[in-house]
C-alpha cells in the first residue's frame, strides 16, 4: 500500500489538478502530491521490509504488477521522490503566471510516477509502463513552450553547412522523443526475447532462470540499447542537450531525478543478472567503453558552451557516463570473480542528482533574473544574488568533485571501479584517460561560476531569487556537504586521482576566477570543434533528416507509382469488369436463366463424373 | 408440434371467414402462439422467428397477405421442429411447399408489374428446386445412388448457388420489399432446416460433396464479386444473400468431402458435422433476420430503388452481415474457418480457409455502399419494429454466443 502511494500520489495529484482552472490550485495540489509521495517513500525506506509485492496482470506474456524493495530501490525511490518534490516547490514560483500551467503540471506529475514506477518496478513488463512514461512526459515536458520564443531557443540563430544550429523547443521535444524510441525499439524486443527464452521478465526470476545462460550477448546489447538512449550515452547524447529549451525546473527534473538517471538505474539492477550469462564480457565492455566516451565528450561539450544550462547538460552527460562506465566495471570485475562493487556506482547517481538539481534550479533562478540564458552577458552577480552565488558555489565544487563534497567521494568510488578494470585488462591508456576527465571537469565549474558570479559585465536591475525558489536550492547545496560529511565517516577515498582533480582546480580558479580573459588563437580550430559539439548534429540535424527525407521520396514513388496504382486503380478496375460483366448474367430474361440452370447441371454432372 | 402447426394454419384460414378482421392481426396472434410452441418444444430459433413475424404484423396492415406471413411462418417453425424434434423429412418438404406458396404471394402484394415478375420468377425457379429436391430425397431413400446428386440440384436452385442465381437477383430487386424480407427469412431459413434433415438422415457422399464445394466456393466469388458494382439496396442484398447462402452449402460439403471427424472447441469434442450445422443455422439466422430487418423498413414498391427514408438501426443488420465481430454474422464465418481448421493440415482445408477469409474482406466494400445507402437515405428516421427487433437480436445473440462458449469452458 505504501509503495503505491508513493508511486501513484504524483499522478493522482495530477488528475485532481485537471479539475481547476486555478493555476495555483494545479500547482499546489501537485506539489502536495509529490511531497506525500516522497513522506511514503521514505517511510519505507525506514520501515519496509525488502521483498516483492504484487500481483499478476497479463499471464501470458508474464507481465506482473510487482514491486520490489531492496537496497536499490529503497534509497533510489527516497531520492527521486524528495528532489521532485524540491522541484516542484521551487516550480511554483518559477512556473507562476506561465500561459500553459495545465500542461506543465499534468505532466509533472505524471513524469514522477512513470519514475517511481521504473525504480520499484521488479517486472520488466510494468517497468517498461515506467519507461514509455518517462519518454512521453520528457517530451511533453521539454516541448512545452510550443510557441517557440527566441528566448526559449538552444543556441544561436546561425546555420553550419547548411544545417541549423539553434533548436525550439517543439524541435528539441521532437529530437529527445525519436531518439529515446529508436533505444525503446530494442528494449521492448529485448524483454520480448528473455520472456520467450527464460519465460519470466520478473528480476528475481530471471536470476534463478535454467537458460539463462545460454541467453547470448545479442539480447542484452538490444537490452542495453533502451538505457543508453535513454541517459544520453554516446553518440545518443545530442538530444539531452537541446532539451534544454524546457523549463529550467524540467532539466532538473530530468537530470537529477528522473528519465536519464532511469537509463543507468535500469543498467545498475540488471548487472547481477546478466553477469551471470555466457559471454556477457562483451556487453560489458561495451557499456564501459559507451560510458567513458560520453564522460570525456560530454566534459569537452560543457568546457566549450556558451549557455549556463547547456554546460549543466554536459555536466550531466558525463556524470552518466561516468556512472555507466562505473557499472560496466562493476560487470567486468564481478566476471572475475570480484564481489560486484555495484553500491559503487549507485551512490553516483545520488552524488550527482543532489548538485545538479540544486545547479539546474540555482542557474535558473539566474536565467529568470537577467533575461539571458548566455554566459558572459551579464556577470558579477555575487554582488546581488549572494545566497544563490554561495548554494552555486557549493553545489558546484560538488559536482566537479571537491572534496570533501558529497560529488568528490560518489565520483572517486565509482572510478575505482574504472581504475580496477584498467588494472585487470592492462588497459594503459585508461588511467592517464581518467586523469584527464577529472583534470578537465573542475574546469568547467571554475569557468562557469567565475564568468556568472564574480567577473563580467555590470547586471542591470537585478535582485535575489524569491524565497521559495532558492530555499530548495540552497537547501540541496547545503546537503552536498552534509551527505558529504556523513559519507566521509565511512570512507574518504585518497587516490593519486585527487591530484589531477586539484591540478585541474587550480587551473580553473586562475582561468577563470583569479586571472580570466585569456585566450589562445591556437587553440581556436579546437575550441571550435568543442563548442559545434564535435558536429555531431549535421548527423542529427541534417544527415539522418536527409537520409529519410529521400527514403520518404523513394517510399512515396513506389507507393504512388506501385501500391496506388495497383491497389487503387489495376485492382479495383479490373473488380469493377470483372462485377459489371459478372451482373449481365441477370439479364431479366427467364429463358436465359433457365439456359444458365442447364449449363449448371451439365457442368456438375461432368464434375461428378472426374 | 405437428398438430399444434396443423391447428395454427386451420384456424388461421376460418379466422377471416369467422371473425371479418384484418388478417395481420391472425399473422399476430399466429406469431403469439407458434412462439409459445416453440418456448414449450424448447426451440429458441422458432421462437426468434416467431418474434420476427410478430414484428413484421405490428409494423404495417398487410391486407390478406397477412395470412400468408402466418403460413410462411408456421412453415418456417416446422421444419426447424422437424430438424430438432427429430421428425419425418416430409413435414419439412410440406413446410418448403407451404412457406413457397405464402412468398410467392408476398413477393407480389405490391401487385406492381415488377412484383408479379419477381413473384413468377421465384415461384418457377423455386419450383424446380422443390421438385428435384423431392424426386432427389425419395429416389435416394429408394436406394437410387444418383438421387442425392438431384437433391444436391435441387438444393442449389433453391438457395440461388451459382450458376442457378439470376432469378434470385430479379426476386430480391423487383419483388415487394417486404416479400423480399419473407423470402430471406422465412423461405431460406426453411429450405436450410430441410437440408440440415436431409443430411441427418442419407449417407454422406464424398463425390457429391466434392462438387458441392467446388460449386459453393465458385459460388461466393461470383456472387461477392456480382456485388460489387452493384448499386440498389435489392440487388445488393440478393448478392449477399448469395454469398451466404454458399457458405452455408460449404460447410456441410465440406464435411461431406473429407469425412466425418471430431475435433475439440473450447475445451469440447465436437463432431465436424455438428459445428456444419451450427455454421447452417448460425448463416441462416445472420441473412434472415438482418435482410427481413433492411427490407421490412422500406417503404417503396421495389428495392430496386434508393430508399425515400433513412434507417440508422439497419446499421447493426449491415454490419452484422458484413460479419464485424461480436455481431451475429461474425459467429458463422467464425465456426466456417474453425470446422476447416480440424482438417488441417490438410492443403485444401487451408486453401479453404484462405478463400472464405478473401471472400470475406471482397464483400466489404458491397456492404459499406449499404450502409452509406441505408444510413444516408433522406431524414427523418424510419426505423420501425422490426428494425428494432432485428437489429437488437445480431446483436445480443452476437454477445450471447461468446458468454455460452465462455460457459462450456467454465463446465470443464
Amino acid at each position: 500500500m505504501e509503495v503505491a502511494l508513493a508511486i501513484f500520489l504524483p499522478l493522482a495529484a495530477s488528475i485532481a489538478s485537471l479539475f481547476s482552472r486555478s493555476e495555483k490550485f494545479k500547482a499546489w495540489s501537485v506539489t502536495l502530491g509529490t511531497f506525500l509521495s516522497a513522506i511514503a517513500a521514505t517511510y519505507l525506506y525506514l520501515s519496509k521490509t525488502p521483498g516483492v509485492y504484487g500481483f499478476d496482470w497479463i499471464q501470458s506474456i508474464g507481465a506482473k504488477v510487482e514491486f520490489r524493495l531492496d537496497h536499490f530501490s529503497l534509497p533510489m525511490g527516497t531520492l527521486v521522490a524528495w528532489l521532485v518534490a524540491a522541484i516542484s516547490l521551487y516550480s511554483v514560483k518559477y512556473m507562476e503566471g506561465d500561459y500553459r500551467p495545465g500542461w506543465y503540471w499534468f505532466f509533472f506529475g505524471f513524469f514522477a510516477t512513470s519514475m517511481m514506477i521504473i525504480v520499484y518496478a521488479e517486472n520488466l513488463w510494468f517497468l517498461l509502463v515506467g519507461w514509455e512514461g518517462v519518454g512521453l512526459a520528457s517530451w511533453a515536458l521539454i516541448g512545452h513552450w510550443y510557441r517557440d520564443e527566441e528566448d526559449k531557443w538552444v543556441g544561436r540563430e546561425e546555420k553550419v553547412a547548411g544545417v541549423p544550429y539553434w533548436w525550439t523547443p517543439s524541435v528539441a521535444g521532437l529530437r529527445a522523443v525519436l531518439t529515446v524510441r529508436f533505444g525503446d525499439a530494442f528494449f521492448l524486443v529485448a524483454i520480448a526475447l528473455f520472456y520467450i527464452m527464460l519465460g519470466t521478465v520478473s528480476l528475481g526470476e530471471m536470476t534463478h532462470a535454467g537458460a539463462l545462460k545460454t541467453l547470448g550477448v545479442v539480447p542484452l546489447l538490444f537490452f542495453a540499447l533502451g538505457p543508453f538512449t535513454k541517459s544520453a550515452q554516446f553518440p545518443f547524447h545530442e538530444w539531452l542537450l537541446t532539451a534544454m529549451t524546457g523549463p529550467t525546473s524540467v532539466s532538473a527534473l530530468i537530470h537529477a531525478a528522473t528519465m536519464v538517471k532511469a537509463g543507468v538505474y535500469v543498467l545498475i539492477i540488471t548487472t547481477p543478472i546478466f553477469v551471470l550469462v555466457h559471454g556477457s564480457q562483451l556487453y560489458f565492455m561495451v557499456v564501459t567503453a559507451l560510458g567513458l566516451a560520453t564522460a570525456i565528450t560530454a566534459t569537452i561539450i560543457a568546457l566549450t558552451s556558451m549557455e549556463y544550462k547547456l554546460v549543466l547538460a554536459g555536466s550531466t552527460a558525463a556524470n552518466l557516463g561516468i556512472i555507466a562506465a562505473a557499472t560496466g566495471a562493476a560487470g567486468l570485475l564481478g566476471l572475475h570473480g570480484h564481489e560486484l562493487p555495484l553500491s559503487l556506482a549507485f551512490l553516483h547517481i545520488a552524488g550527482h542528482a543532489v548538485s545538479k538539481a540544486s545547479l539546474f534550479m540555482g542557474f535558473g533562478a539566474v536565467i529568470h533574473e537577467t533575461a539571458t540564458r548566455f554566459i558572459g552577458e551579464v556577470g558579477k552577480l555575487w554582488r546581488h544574488m549572494k545566497t544563490t552565488g554561495v548554494a552555486m558555489a557549493l553545489s558546484m565544487l560538488s559536482l566537479v568533485g571537491v572534496p570533501p563534497f558529497v560529488g568528490y567521494i560518489t565520483k572517486e568510488l565509482a572510478l575505482e571501479n574504472v581504475f580496477e578494470v584498467g588494472h585487470l585488462y592492462h588497459l594503459d591508456l585508461l588511467t592517464p584517460l581518467l586523469y584527464l576527465l577529472l583534470f578537465t571537469t573542475p574546469i568547467y565549474g571554475m569557468r562557469l561560476i567565475g564568468l556568472t558570479f564574480i567577473h563580467g559585465g555590470e547586471p542591470g536591475e537585478v535582485h535575489e531569487a524569491p524565497v521559495l525558489m532558492w530555499i530548495p536550492y540552497t537547501a540541496l547545496a547545503v546537503a552536498t556537504v552534509a551527505l558529504g560529511g556523513y559519507l566521509a565517516i565511512y570512507k574518504f577515498p585518497l587516490t593519486d586521482a585527487l591530484v589531477a582533480l586539484l591540478a585541474g582546480l587550480a587551473v580553473g580558479f586562475a582561468l577563470y576566477i583569479a586571472r580570466p580573459g585569456v585566450q589562445s588563437k591556437t587553440l581556436r580550430p579546437l575550441w571550435l570543434l568543442a563548442y559545434r559539439r564535435f558536429y555531431m548534429p549535421l548527423l542529427y540535424d541534417g544527415a539522418f533528416p536527409t537520409l529519410y527525407s529521400w527514403l520518404s521520396r523513394a517510399t512515396r514513388v513506389v507507393d504512388n507509382r506501385l501500391f496506388d496504382g495497383l491497389y487503387h486503380n489495376a485492382i479495383p478496375t479490373a473488380f469493377a469488369v470483372l462485377s459489371i460483366q459478372v451482373r449481365k448474367f441477370a439479364s431479366g430474361n427467364v429463358n436465359v436463366y433457365l439456359l444458365y440452370a442447364l449449363i449448371g447441371i451439365l457442368v456438375t454432372m461432368l464434375l461428378l463424373m472426374l | 408440434m405437428i398438430e399444434i402447426v396443423t391447428l395454427i394454419l386451420a384456424i388461421s384460414l376460418a379466422a377471416p371467414l369467422a371473425l371479418k378482421i384484418d388478417s395481420r392481426y391472425i399473422a399476430i396472434v399466429t406469431s403469439v402462439a407458434l412462439a409459445s410452441a416453440s418456448v414449450y418444444y424448447n426451440m429458441p430459433i422458432g421462437v426468434l422467428v416467431s418474434l420476427l413475424a410478430l414484428a413484421m404484423a405490428l409494423d404495417k396492415s398487410m391486407g390478406v397477405f397477412g395470412l400468408a406471413l402466418s403460413f410462411s411462418t408456421a412453415a418456417t417453425v416446422l421444419a426447424i421442429y422437424v430438424y430438432y424434434a427429430p421428425a419425418p423429412v416430409t413435414y419439412a418438404l410440406v413446410a418448403l411447399a407451404l412457406v413457397t406458396a405464402s412468398v410467392y404471394g408476398m413477393l407480389a402484394m405490391g401487385k406492381t408489374r415488377e412484383n408479379v415478375e419477381s413473384a413468377v420468377k421465384y415461384v418457377v425457379f423455386s419450383g424446380i428446386g422443390k421438385v428435384l429436391i423431392v424426386v432427389g430425397y425419395f429416389s435416394t431413400l429408394a436406394g437410387v445412388a444418383e438421387g442425392i446428386y438431384i437433391t444436391l440440384l435441387g438444393f442449389m436452385i433453391e438457395l440461388g448457388i451459382v450458376p442457378f442465381h439470376a432469378w434470385v437477383v430479379d426476386t430480391y430487386a423487383l419483388g415487394a420489399p417486404r416479400g423480399v424480407a419473407a423470402l430471406a427469412a422465412f423461405s431460406k431459413m426453411t429450405t436450410l432446416f430441410l437440408l440440415l434433415a436431409i443430411v441427418r438422415t442419407v449417407p454422406p457422399s464424398a463425390q457429391v460433396g466434392f462438387v458441392a464445394v467446388v460449386i459453393s466456393l465458385a459460388s461466393m466469388l461470383v456472387a461477392n464479386v456480382a456485388g460489387l458494382t452493384a448499386k440498389t439496396l435489392g440487388r445488393v442484398m440478393a448478392y449477399s444473400s448469395i454469398a451466404h447462402m454458399s457458405y452455408a452449402l460449404a460447410a456441410v460439403a465440406v464435411v461431406w468431402w473429407l469425412g466425418d471427424k471430431s475435433t475439440s472447441l473450447f475445451g469440447h469434442t465436437w463432431r465436424v458435422l455438428d459445428l456444419a450445422a451450427l455454421v447452417i443455422v448460425l448463416e441462416a439466422l445472420t441473412t434472415g433476420v438482418a435482410k427481413a430487418g433492411i427490407f421490412s423498413y422500406l417503404t417503396t414498391n421495389t428495392s430496386d430503388a434508393s430508399p425515400p427514408r433513412r434507417s440508422v438501426l439497419n446499421v447493426l443488420n449491415v454490419f452484422s452481415l458484413l460479419g464485424l465481430p461480436p455481431l451475429l454474422g461474425f459467429w458463422p464465418k467464425l465456426f466456417l474457418i474453425y470446422l476447416l481448421l480440424a482438417y488441417l493440415p490438410a492443403p485444401i482445408a487451408i486453401f479453404i480457409i484462405a478463400w472464405v477469409v478473401v471472400n470475406s474482406a471482397l464483400a466489404t466494400p458491397y456492404y459499406l455502399r449499404t450502409l452509406r445507402i441505408v444510413a444516408e437515405a433522406p431524414a427523418p428516421n424510419a426505423d420501425n419494429i422490426t428494425s428494432t427487433y432485428t437489429a437488437l437480436t445480431s446483436t445480443l445473440i452476437g454477445l450471447l454466443i461468446p458468454l455460452a462458449f465462455i460457459y462450456l469452458i467454465g463446465t470443464l
